[in-house]
């Protein structure tokens, strides 16, 4: 069953309404998890959101696609082009939508109102991501050979708890709705013991949201000294990180940043992908087509993988945000792997 | 001739760090940052605080490199100790000279590993740590959170045993045979967190504050001084530092004491290897 909600769009999408009457849509949908809550808050069960560029919010839950054309209903919104934030099926209003309402992708539209931020917004970016740095050395300085992964998530919660008190955490691939349980995801121990081995590099992500606002920050650490196979992954995956991040100035499109990091990984398997932290989640990366230009006042969660063939990966993560001067980084864990020996 | 009344600095007992002499009564300055560290170290060293205590972990060593150049205590009288973490192996030249342009310093009197890097001794990193001091960039050079099986790898591989070795310890955490174990290799043993493990509450933590008139807090910091163990203290507001460091001048009876040491928790089995 769906149902729809309408209100009018609270101050803080003043600018997303902006933006849309400026691209000329009339309406924007949003159906990924981070954009919902982006729009009506955490709590929302809506699976489809509207918002107007005249300020009227309509929320649905249900079905996609029915919930979607509920919402349209509900706002008033019988034709014209609604941006979407991807590409969507486009038999998703199915036979219940109206009929002279043409869905468009504009998923730049939505990376902006993610990424950019209000001038007061940056000091909790900054916050959360002191958060996370937390996490990292709650997990870094306790590492051991043989250690019960599961102990990693006690000794985060400890911490975290001691820095500021108990928070919520998201679920930092945007696939599970809202806010998660899981303080740190931790990978690359030995999946029969739960226990982790010299070898094996640990990686592990923290992904506190600290009154909303999402922090990000991952690391890869080996307990040994690194091998020719994943020092070799480290350095490459080091380098392209600085890479990317240097790319990332005013003026320049967002995109360079990917186009940088492929440069510093030629050769190697290796992913990157930038993303808009402002609805408190992760599910939105930059697109490699993105025509987006940086500016001041983005946050932006970065988050890079370098394959080391038979070992696992090297994997980073970084909070940043964009100022006059670049990139700078707000978690301020180390962009390298870290040998522990 | 005059006589000038011995200061509260001057009431602090010290200990002998591998030849460096350190009070044992330290300002501890985690998680402080920014100008509540600077003011909070200044406040301190005109209480009587003479070792700073920071790290490179806590990010506010510039924040107390600030209150060291403001001060007007000597930096002779002073004690700075700080710490770097176990991610830093292989690049422990460059973390001390970070943490020696941040805090203003051309020296560091104690400098810690801050976790044994991945639970290892961490022989590389130590044998960077003897080479600063040996060169006169730290007088003292130390580890925390390690095991007496850890301080023994570092001692066999190099010859060196730590001057300090910087643990949680309180009441609850007291270990007789590990602090015997750190008297018996000339590890200064030091206590960081020496409140977090204790029951303030507790009925003979009580009773022996009562008859001293004084707190569980201040009975807790005198126990530690008894057993020779330092600890560092931390607090923002100068009447606390005050209490804190009068600790010092509290004795404790040996029935205190022993009915303290009662109040471990520790069981063979946890006791640190």
């Amino acid at each position: 069953m769906t149902t729809a909600a309408t209100h009018h769009a609270p101050a803080a999408l003043d600018r997303l309404r902006g933006q849309l009457d400026k691209a000329g849509f009339g309406a924007l949908l949003l159906t990924s998890p981070t954009g919902r809550r982006h729009a009506l808050g955490p709590a929302t069960d809506a699976t489809a959101v509207l918002v107007t560029a005249d300020g009227t919010v309509a929320g649905a839950a249900g079905h996609p696609g029915a919930a979607a054309a509920a919402a349209l209903r509900a706002a008033g919104v019988t034709d014209g082009a609604v941006a979407t934030e991807d590409e969507l099926p486009c038999d998703l209003l199915g036979q219940h939508g109206p009929a002279d309402v043409r869905l468009r992708p504009a998923p730049d539209l939505v990376f902006a109102e993610l990424a950019c931020c209000e001038p007061t917004e940056p000091p909790a970016f900054a916050a959360a991501a002191g958060l996370a740095a937390v996490g990292y050395t709650a997990v870094m300085d306790h590492l051991r050979i043989g250690m019960d992964v599961r102990e990693l998530s006690g000794n985060v919660d400890r911490s975290v708890r001691r820095a500021g008190g108990l928070l919520g955490w998201y679920d930092p691939y945007g696939a599970g709705g809202a806010a998660g349980s899981d303080l740190v995801t931790v990978r690359g121990h030995d999946p029969s013991t739960a226990r982790l081995t010299e070898a094996s590099p640990v990686r592990y992500v923290l992904h506190p949201l600290l009154d909303g606002t999402a922090g990000y920050a991952a690391a890869t650490a080996v307990l040994s000294k690194a091998d020719g196979t994943l020092r070799t992954a480290g350095d490459v995956c080091a380098a392209a990180t600085a890479a990317l991040l240097a790319a990332l100035r005013p003026g320049a499109r967002l995109t360079d940043g990917y186009a940088a990091f492929a440069r510093a990984a030629a050769g190697h398997a290796a992913t990157c992908r930038l993303v808009g932290l402002r609805g408190g989640g992760a599910s939105l990366p930059l697109r490699p087509d993105s025509a987006l230009v940086a500016e001041p006042g983005m946050v932006l969660g970065v988050r890079t993988e370098v394959l080391a063939p038979g070992r696992g990966a090297v994997e980073l993560a970084e909070t940043v945000e964009l100022t006059a001067g670049g990139a700078e980084p707000r978690a301020g864990t180390p962009l390298r792997l870290v040998e522990l020996y | 001739m005059g006589t000038t009344r011995p200061t509260a600095a001057d009431r602090v007992p010290t200990a002998d760090a591998a030849g460096v002499t350190m009070p044992l009564v330290g300002f501890g300055t985690h998680p402080m940052r920014g100008e509540q560290a600077t003011e909070a170290v200044l406040t301190a060293f005109s209480a009587g605080y003479r070792l700073v205590d920071t790290a490179t972990r806590y990010r506010n060593e510039t924040a107390v490199g600030a209150a060291l150049a403001a001060t007007d205590v000597p930096r002779s009288d002073l004690f700075v100790t700080t710490k770097m973490p176990p991610d830093q192996v292989g690049r422990e030249r460059l973390t001390l000279e970070q943490s020696l342009t941040a805090l203003g310093c051309d020296h560091i009197d104690l400098w810690l590993i801050h976790w044994p890097p991945g639970g290892h001794p961490g022989v590389t990193s130590w044998r960077e740590f003897v080479r600063a001091r040996d060169e006169g960039l730290v007088r003292a050079v130390g580890v925390s959170n390690y095991s007496v099986a850890l301080i023994d790898a570092l001692h066999r591989e190099t010859g060196v045993y730590p001057a300090v070795n910087q643990v949680q310890w309180g009441p609850g955490d007291h270990d007789p045979h590990f602090a015997e174990a750190m008297r018996e290799r000339g590890v200064v043993l030091s206590a960081h967190s020496p409140l977090r493990s204790t029951d303030l509450d507790h009925p003979v933590l009580l009773d022996v504050a009562r008859r001293h008139g004084r707190s569980p807090r201040d009975v807790v910091l005198a126990w530690n001084l008894h057993h020779r163990v330092a600890v560092t203290v931390k607090s923002a507001h100068r009447d606390r530092m005050e209490r804190n460091l009068s600790a010092a001048g509290l004795t404790l009876s040996p029935a205190d004491v022993e009915a303290i040491d009662g109040l471990s928790t520790v069981t063979r089995a946890d006791r640190r290897p």
